[in-house]
């Protein structure tokens, strides 16, 4: 029966539905990443490796 | 003592830099190591005599050792270092657990050390990448597990919120390779030192190169990327240039590169459209790849005065240069057109150097140079010597990329040139073609001499470097604020950032979509090849010859898969079919042709003449370049293991009948016999028929003899 059914398939669309879920997703990835006014929260992201040193102790207070 | 300021609770910690620190020093020790076998095994190419003489030092077993320590060995530790540098620090604590990590360091030591004896004694899984026998193989997935362990222990007790886009990288690069080990490595063990893989032919195939590929994705690009996020904006003190590039590039680039394996494998037995998704794949590849190399660079924007003057943002700047073209390159040689005159020539060999000496030696020396003169709080002991490993090193490569491409493009147009009146090839004699080439071999041995000598310079700089610093200060207290536990207000991706159990289902997913849409119909579909009822399992003495051929590595300069194409099936003759491998485990299709392709080598010679080629090449084909292999004329072939080899193949499907594996010994020496009166006829000694020579000689006369017989039947009939 799956080999039949198999055998008989011919959907040839198929690849172009593969194409338009990939650009689609792709697209839609990017413009939500460059929505408006998020620009704030990539740099703050950005800025990670500069933050993350964290505190020696003894300067910990002029922090 | 930890404090609590306004609700919050203040922590203090240390960092373990002394991990960090092995690491460096095993990656300085094994950098050196793998050139020095790189420099050698170009100068074996370059002439056979290099060679010596010595199985332990033969190209065949040699080449597979350069290969692994340059990945793992080097690369390894490379990666192993940064990594748990930059977690502890974008973490903001120290890594999991200490006793994990010294198991980790010594236990990849150890591993490294048993490939460092192993390959040069022969015993070799015959795969790409993945020679390491089943012991070491089981030795790795444990150490990676722990590795893994510490790495995703540090995100959980971390006191950053959000996890910065190089830890993505590196959870990627965690996931990835454990899966691609692990499935690539599921082997049988018929002794402490051989097993035969579950998987065989076309499935084995795709099978290694989705991992062999993927081995370049995500050993040598995806960590080495997150190292680039961390190490290039530390060095140049500025963000990187855009972080909304930076997710577009990490998860395009995970879920995209996973599929491109099969452009290894185009023009091969591989169905045609396994091949076309590697090929589609691969082109969109270009698309992240350079996202990536764009982030890189423009983070060094503004900034090209310090570029010329500091060496380690020389380095970084050259590193991501090359990781772009080196990127470019490949998706180019992956077009099926491309790849036609491109695959199984040195090409190949010049595109892969480009990535690994000019992105990921060019990005290591970089980290080196940034991270040991800041571990010990001193400034690097000269400039001067920075600078000339840099020109060192891009001279040499420069001489490595450009002999390997005229190499490759001359060899390619050679092996293609039929002339047009009569049909025939231009140059039928193989040989001709390795020849004209042996001049850029010098070429390429001289640019390694380039590149070793500037890493040894740089060994010498970092060893002043720490020599005139005083001791670093490991037991330094520094101070965070716990992790804030409560709801994280952020949305969207910024939000994911913060959720690393679901970040890491998520790359899982997109890693785990192309590599099942590839493999699952080979491994599930039982009729993908369909059989030919005149292919069949070798014999026990040929199953013998077989592992002989696999522990020399012959499959490192001879292929055994005829592409569809006509000037190789003039040369080689018919196109090579799926059906004929089903029992070759491990398939070895090989992926260079510095010597001709083996598919259909049974018949073609005698038996005197494999006898006396595999003594000395020279002696039937003037101007070989192949080395010599007399203890193959010393040592006798194990007949004892055969019952268990043939046992084994029996278990993995073989049809193998209880008598073929009962008698394998008595019916291999049979078949050593009767190989041996032949060659008796023309003076050679009978006693050498318990003699590995045999063996050989019986597996390579076995070669696509089935096929043929069935072509001169055909060919009867039509008459």
């Amino acid at each position: 029966m799956k080999q039949l059914v198999l055998a008989g398939f011919n959907w040839t669309h198929l690849t172009n539905l593969a194409l338009l879920l990939f650009l689609g997703l792709f697209v839609s990835m990017l413009i939500w990443i460059f929505r408006k006014d998020s620009g704030e929260i990539y740099k703050d992201a950005a800025s990670l490796p500069f933050l993350n040193e964290a505190s020696k102790k003894e300067d910990q207070n002029e922090r | 003592m930890n404090q609590k300021t306004e609700g919050r609770v203040l922590e203090e910690f240390s960092y373990n830099d002394k991990i960090v620190r092995q690491f460096l020093y095993a990656t300085l020790g094994w950098g050196a190591v793998a050139l020095l076998l790189g420099v050698c095994i170009a100068f074996q190419l370059a002439s056979w005599k290099f060679n010596l003489g010595l199985e332990w030092v033969t190209f065949g077993r040699l080449r597979p050792l350069h290969t692994n320590a340059a990945i793992f060995a080097f690369c390894g530790n490379a990666i192993f270092a940064g990594v748990y540098y930059s977690t502890q620090r974008l973490c903001k604590a120290r890594i999991y657990n200490d006793a994990l990590s010294k198991v980790h360091f010594w236990g990849w030591q150890l591993i490294i050390l048993a490939a460092a004896i192993s390959l040069p004694l022969g015993y070799s899984h015959g795969k790409e990448y993945a020679e390491l026998e089943w012991p070491i193989d089981l030795a790795i997935t444990v150490v990676w597990v722990i590795f893994g362990i510490n790495f995703f222990g540090t995100l959980w007790k971390r006191r950053e919120r959000h996890i910065y886009v190089a830890l993505w990288f590196y959870i990627a690069t965690i996931i990835t390779v454990a899966i691609l080990h692990i499935v690539n490595s599921v082997e049988i063990p018929v002794s402490l030192m051989k097993s035969y893989p579950v998987w065989a032919g076309a499935q084995d195939a795709l099978i290694q190169w989705w991992y062999g590929h993927n081995a370049v994705a995500f050993f040598l690009t995806t960590p080495f990327l997150g190292l680039m996020y961390y190490f290039v904006p530390k060095a140049i003190n500025r963000p990187v240039y855009s972080y909304r590039l930076s997710i577009i590039h990490f998860w395009s680039l995970v879920f995209i590169y996973i599929w491109a394996g099969p452009h290894h494998l185009l023009y091969t037995s591989l169905p045609e459209w396994a091949q076309t998704l590697g090929m589609v794949f691969s082109i969109i590849l270009w698309a992240p790849s350079w996202g990536g190399m764009i982030n890189g660079l423009m983070t060094l924007k503004g900034a090209w005065d310090r570029v010329r003057k500091e060496p380690v943002l020389k380095f970084f700047a050259t590193s991501i240069t090359f990781y772009g073209m080196a990127t470019f390159e490949g998706p180019l040689m992956a077009i099926k057109s491309v790849n036609a005159l491109a695959h199984y020539t040195d090409w190949v060999v010049g595109h892969v150097h480009s990535g690994t000496i000019g992105w990921n030696v060019m990005i290591i020396s970089g980290i080196l140079y940034y991270l040991i003169p800041k571990m010990f709080n001193t400034k690097l002991y000269s400039d001067k010597l920075a600078n000339f490993h840099f020109w060192s090193t891009t001279v040499g490569l420069v001489l490595y990329i450009f002999s390997m491409l005229a190499a490759g493009i001359t060899q390619g147009l050679m092996w293609r040139a039929i002339d047009t009146k009569t049909g025939q090839l231009v140059y039928p004699n193989f040989v001709e073609t390795v020849t004209k080439i042996v001049p850029m071999y010098w070429v390429r041995a001289f640019g390694g001499v380039f590149i070793l000598t500037g890493f040894v310079i740089m060994i010498y700089n970092l060893y002043k470097t720490i020599k005139l610093a005083k001791k670093p200060n490991d037991g330094e207290i520094f101070t965070a604020y716990a992790l804030d536990r409560s709801k994280d207000l952020s949305k969207g991706h910024r939000k994911l950032e913060g959720l690393t159990a679901l970040f890491t289902v998520l790359t899982v997913v997109a890693v785990l979509i192309g590599s099942a849409i590839e493999i699952m119909p080979s491994i599930l579909a039982s009729k993908w090849i369909e059989k030919d009822p005149r292919v069949k399992p070798y014999t026990s003495l040929e199953i013998a010859g077989r592992d002989i051929y696999i522990r020399e590595g012959c499959y490192v300069c001879h292929s055994q898969m005829i592409r569809t194409m006509a000037h190789e099936e003039i040369r080689y003759g018919k196109a090579s079919q799926a059906s004929e491998f089903i029992y070759d485990r491990p398939f070895q299709w090989g992926s260079r042709r510095i010597g001709p392709d083996l598919q259909r080598i049974g018949g073609k010679y005698s038996d005197l003449w494999h006898y006396r080629h595999m003594y000395d090449p020279r002696e039937v084909t003037a101007g070989s370049i192949m080395p010599i292999y007399p203890w193959l004329f010393k040592k006798k072939t194990d007949l004892g293991v055969l019952t268990k080899k043939l046992s084994v193949m029996k278990a993995l499907g073989v049809p193998y009948s209880d008598e073929e594996i009962k008698n394998a010994k008595a019916d291999a020496l049979a078949q050593a016999e009767s190989i041996t009166k032949r060659l008796e006829k023309d003076g050679v000694d009978p006693k050498m028929k318990n003699k590995q020579i045999i063996a050989l000689i019986a597996y390579l006369q076995r070669l696509g003899v089935d096929i043929q017989e069935e072509l001169e039947i055909e060919e009867e009939d039509e008459e």
